[in-house]
């Protein structure tokens, strides 16, 4: 069988009103996002863009003919990250010092807009290709590595469930009641993992010797953790103040 | 009942005594002395261990344990760790190798990690980006590990309230485990 070959895309980042050391920074993290992205990123200064990058407060403005940039990335001073910090059609805005994990997100993010019927250039989930492609909608599943931070942002309640989903198994049921967060929200959450190639899907569960529970199967794989007793936790929140639901 | 007790590890200048002193009732018990070691900027460094508690009621206390950074104190990492609740392994940006540091600390407590609450905090990643977080994942990654990654401040409590957040979370997930186990 013939693998099949996939020319990458061109795709152009227009630079405007730059820090000299941002735009180092940018060209560094260019070439070291290569395996992340699914196009070949370059910087330029004038011409067609396909993601408009800002990096200072004065009005933008657009030189030479271009198709509309589907994205504008705003580069400003301040505390943190804050990708994505406004709406789905307004500017995005990164902080400085720019950070190589909310650039890259941003980058893929435009990916994503562009091309949404391209395959991803990461690498392929642990996932068997039946199901639909949502393999994780109906078994149980787990992280197969620990999402970037710009991966975890948008999602209200993305550390714990990724917490969760780093120590075992779980259907999306399990998932929502174990956490205590809403179910639909967990679904979105999951489902931008398994797109991300985040997620690995146990194969289906054989069954079990009679007297073997499934839970205990599960815990299996992963040897003794230290006991704690739900109420130890629950007293350690407390007393250090931390909320009941768990790292957001 | 035994308390339980949280371990601070990680590379000398970490802030391994910060994050224990923000969580501790009582100013921890340190056994810092002056530095000799031209690589690490600042005057003292702990050679021992440092210890805080924070007091949960009923005469049981969280134990807070700071291992010594040196890897010349590697045989008492492992003994701090033993039985421990949770692992909390700081990583400072700035050092020449902060990777090569992760991975030191992967080796010293490979055979606890698969199967203990765990979190790694990268701190000084505003100032040195580089490693990104995503090089960090990818070292746990080589070896099979998922265990979250994340920059902090050890300076601010709430950063390392996070850390613990974080692993108490993991504990639950375990916990829940052992429950519906026992239900079956």
């Amino acid at each position: 069988m013939k693998a099949a070959t996939t020319v990458r895309r061109r795709l152009s980042v227009l630079a405007q009103s730059m820090k000299v050391q941002d735009m180092l920074k940018v060209e560094v993290f260019l070439r070291l996002a290569q395996g992340r992205l699914r196009c070949d990123w370059q910087v330029s200064t004038t011409g067609e863009a396909h993601l408009l990058l800002v990096g200072g407060d004065e009005p933008t403005t657009i030189p030479g003919l271009l198709d509309d940039p589907v994205s504008q990335l705003q580069l400003v001073d301040g505390p943190g990250t804050s990708f994505p910090a406004s709406g789905a059609d307004g500017p995005q805005v990164l902080t400085r010092p720019l950070q190589y994990d909310a650039f890259v997100d941003a980058l893929l993010a435009v990916e994503d807009k562009l091309l949404p019927k391209l395959p991803s250039a990461a690498p392929a989930p642990m996932v068997p290709a039946t199901a639909g492609g949502r393999p994780w909608a109906t078994g149980r599943f787990r992280l197969s590595r620990w999402p970037s931070a710009g991966l975890l942002q948008p999602h209200r309640y993305g550390v714990r469930l990724a917490t969760f989903l780093s120590v075992r198994p779980v259907t999306l049921d399990e998932l929502a009641r174990l956490c205590n967060v809403d179910g639909a929200e967990c679904a979105r959450f999951v489902d931008a993992m398994g797109h991300a190639g985040l997620l690995s899907v146990a194969a289906r569960m054989a069954p079990q010797p009679r007297g073997v529970p499934a839970a205990a199967a599960a815990a299996g794989e992963r040897g003794t953790a230290p006991a704690a007793d739900a109420g130890l936790v629950s007293r350690l929140r407390r007393t250090l103040g931390i909320g009941n639901k768990g790292p957001a | 009942m035994k308390d339980p007790k949280i371990v601070f590890t990680g590379t000398p200048g970490a802030g391994k005594t910060t994050a224990i002193a923000a969580l501790s009732d009582m100013p921890p018990v340190t056994t810092d002395v002056r530095n000799t070691d031209p690589t690490l900027a600042k005057s003292h460094t702990t050679v021992g261990l440092d210890f805080g508690q924070v007091d949960l009621g009923d005469g049981q206390v969280l134990r807070l344990f700071g291992t010594p950074g040196q890897l010349r104190f590697e045989f008492m990492w492992q003994i701090l760790a033993a039985d421990a609740l949770a692992l909390v392994v700081l990583i400072d940006n700035s050092r020449p190798d902060p990777l090569r540091d992760l991975a030191d600390y992967l080796d010293a407590y490979q055979a606890l990690l698969p199967s203990m609450n765990a979190v790694i905090g990268v701190g000084r990643t505003l100032e040195c980006p580089l490693p990104t977080l995503d090089e960090f994942s990818d070292v746990l990654g080589d070896r099979g590990l998922v265990v979250p990654v994340l920059a902090v401040d050890v300076r601010e409590r709430a950063d390392v309230l996070m850390l613990v957040d974080i692993v108490l979370a993991q504990a639950e997930a375990r916990d829940e485990t052992r429950d519906e186990a026992t239900q079956e």
